[in-house]
């Protein structure tokens, strides 16, 4: 149980991680929606210009989500365990950096180069000086040693609560279940499964992005350094892969305490659900390879690893979490208020990503869907729908729980019209202009992509409409007299 | 010999083997080594510092059970170790530093506090975390052999 002023000066920090996070991604939004006007042909955008905004775009995006995420989860689990404000704030302090190195790169020196950085193609034919790609791959290095800090306070946190990796993976709870009971263990909850899913993975991933970041450094540097190409490829897409994964890993946090909160129940932890996280666990490191399907020269077992991860990554999803979100809910009067709302869509938004992500991970789809709208598509829908709706969804019931008022009906209403029904307007022009070949991260497309773009475009504005609403209610909570 | 001991035992001749790679660049007979395997070769004297860090870390818990093992400075040592070690892994230097030996046996004395600090830091800020860290050096260096350094010039 935390003191009052540990408690206010980790909320302090939550809020911290989560504003920030929500407010990059807002700017990011209306990115966005620009970059969708531009190819509705409905603003003249110049293209060096466009690519400069959609790398901002990609990579502000991936950072708010993460730092928001970051903020959840180690509120939830510094209410389980002693973790450090300081190293916390350090590691909020070098994303801020980074997030400044990244716009001076992309705003004054236009990098283009997408939030992927993929070698050679920040070297070749660029249209923006050296030292934009240098601010680039500074930010990129500032935000890794961020999130490295955080991963590992995360891991150790979960080890101190544990006692090692075995009773932090719940191995006894598992297979010893009798011995585990007549022991009194504590099995893992799912807020500590989700900080050593993070911090485990985290770490991987945060050495690979800083493996990657050193040799483009190097390169940009010394020209005389060369790199693989298909190296460099499944270092950056083990990084920003495992790295767009584990920010929905890190929001789902929210669901695991939003939920009970509002049902009423309690999400129990139970063998299946740590056997999911195992899971969840090795499939966010492995399941990268189904980016590289197309790359023939990689070693094929690696394609087939990449399809079966992919397809397996989805089953702790769908049939844990999910499923046990939904038997939670399930004739459990649940209440329905901005937070719970959220909560609920986001699962929605997450599963019918998964969904399109999976079929795109499928070799004889992705033969037809590979560098189409599809892949923006679902991982739009995940993020977008799912992660970003998780945020919001936890900041709304920690601020109905502060203030003990509800949204009125009417403003729930124009809130899921506009981000559910215009984010569904906006993300059908993905999917339908995948599926009709339109490629991906052109700044002029071919038919119909335009006309698809166009009535997209204007789902973005009603999702953008409906995020302000969202917004005013939020402050309106905020603003609101505190419950006793 | 304890537990404890033959711990303490092994871990100083992984030690001793870690810093023996230092005086290698120093001997007549040390052959050029092309960039790939120089990678593996610091993968190598990381691994071992890194077994001996991890070695002393449990060897000093088991001696102090009840102490307070958490400690941020620590944890900024487990992190700054591997991000280090990488851009030590400059691979145009390499070639300077075969016609160099006391700057190359200079090089592998850096690895070897790294590997050891990446394994030992994180022990001591918490057991466990130091094996992670670890393994994380280790593999950066091996997967660098497999591309940061060879392939295509543009």
């Amino acid at each position: 149980m935390l003191k009052d002023a540990e408690m206010i000066a980790a909320r302090r920090l939550m809020w911290a991680y989560v504003v920030t996070g929500l407010a990059v991604l807002g700017l990011m939004v209306l990115a966005g929606v620009v970059l969708r006007a531009t190819q509705a042909n409905w603003i003249a955008l110049d293209p060096g210009r466009f690519y400069a905004l959609m790398t901002l775009h990609g990579a502000g995006m991936i950072v708010a989500m993460a730092t928001s995420g970051m903020g959840i989860l180690w509120y939830l689990l510094r209410h389980q365990t002693v973790l450090s404000e300081r190293i916390a704030w350090t590691s909020y302090a070098l994303i801020v950096a980074a997030v400044v190195a990244v716009l001076v790169s992309v705003v004054a020196g236009r990098f283009g180069a997408a939030w992927t950085i993929l070698y050679p193609l920040p070297f070749v034919g660029a249209t923006w000086p050296g030292w934009a790609t240098g601010a680039f791959l500074v930010g990129y290095a500032l935000f890794t040693v961020g999130w490295l800090l955080w991963c590992v306070q995360m891991l150790g946190g979960v080890l101190r609560l544990y006692g090692g990796f075995r009773g932090a993976l719940g191995v006894d709870y598992v297979f010893r279940p009798h011995v585990f009971a007549v022991q009194k263990g504590r099995p893992p909850t799912p807020i500590s499964l989700a900080a050593l899913v993070a911090g485990v993975d985290g770490v991987l991933t945060g050495v690979a992005g800083m493996l990657i970041g050193t040799a483009l450094l190097a390169h940009l540097l010394d020209a005389n350094v060369r790199l693989d190409p298909l190296w460099a490829k499944n270092i950056t897409y083990f990084f920003g892969h495992a790295l767009a994964n584990l920010t929905i890993y890190l929001a789902v946090a929210a669901v695991y305490v939003g939920l009970p909160y509002y049902t009423g129940r309690e999400y129990k932890s139970s063998p299946p659900l740590v056997v999911a996280w195992w899971g969840t666990l090795l499939f966010v490191a492995i399941a990268y390879f189904h980016h590289l399907y197309m790359d023939f020269v990689q070693v094929r077992v690696l394609q087939y690893i990449g399809e079966a991860a992919s397809y397996l990554a989805a089953l702790p999803v769908a049939v844990v979490t999910v499923f046990g979100a939904l038997t939670l809910i399930y004739r459990s009067k649940m209440r329905w208020t901005m937070g719970s709302l959220f909560i609920f869509a986001g699962l929605i938004g997450w599963i019918v990503g998964g969904i399109g992500a999976v079929l795109d991970a499928t070799v004889p789809f992705n033969l037809d869907l590979h560098n189409t709208l599809w892949v923006p598509a679902h991982f739009h829908t995940y993020l977008l729908e799912g992660v970003l709706l998780f945020v919001i969804g936890w900041a709304f019931m920690m601020l109905e729980k502060a203030s003990q008022s509800v949204t009125p009906v009417i403003v729930l209403w124009l809130t899921g019209l506009g981000v559910f029904g215009g984010g569904a307007v906006f993300l059908m022009g993905f999917y339908v202009a995948g599926a009709l070949g339109v490629p991906r991260r052109y700044a002029v497309e071919p038919p119909p992509g335009p006309e698809i773009a166009s009535w997209a475009t204007i789902g973005a504005l009603l999702l953008v409409c409906g995020l302000l609403v969202a917004l005013f209610d939020a402050v309106r909570l905020a603003r609101a007299p505190r419950a006793p | 010999m304890t537990s404890s001991g033959s711990h303490r035992v092994i871990a100083y001749a992984l030690l001793l083997c870690a810093l023996a790679s230092t005086l290698v660049p120093l001997l007549p007979a040390a052959e050029e080594l092309p960039v790939r395997k120089h990678h593996l070769v610091h993968g190598l004297v990381l691994a071992l510092s890194a077994a001996a860090g991890y070695l002393f870390a449990r060897e000093r818990q088991a001696r102090q059970p009840h102490q307070e093992l958490q400690g941020e400075g620590w944890l900024y040592f487990t992190v700054l170790m591997p991000v280090l070690s990488m851009f030590l892994m400059w691979p145009t230097t390499y070639d300077w530093l075969e016609h160099h030996p006391l700057a190359h046996g200079g090089e592998h004395l850096c690895f070897v506090v790294l590997g050891f600090m990446a394994t030992y830091s994180g022990e001591r800020y918490m057991p466990g975390v130091g094996v992670m860290s670890g393994v994380a050096t280790v593999l950066s260096a091996i997967v660098a052999a497999f591309g940061f350094g060879s392939g295509l010039s543009v």
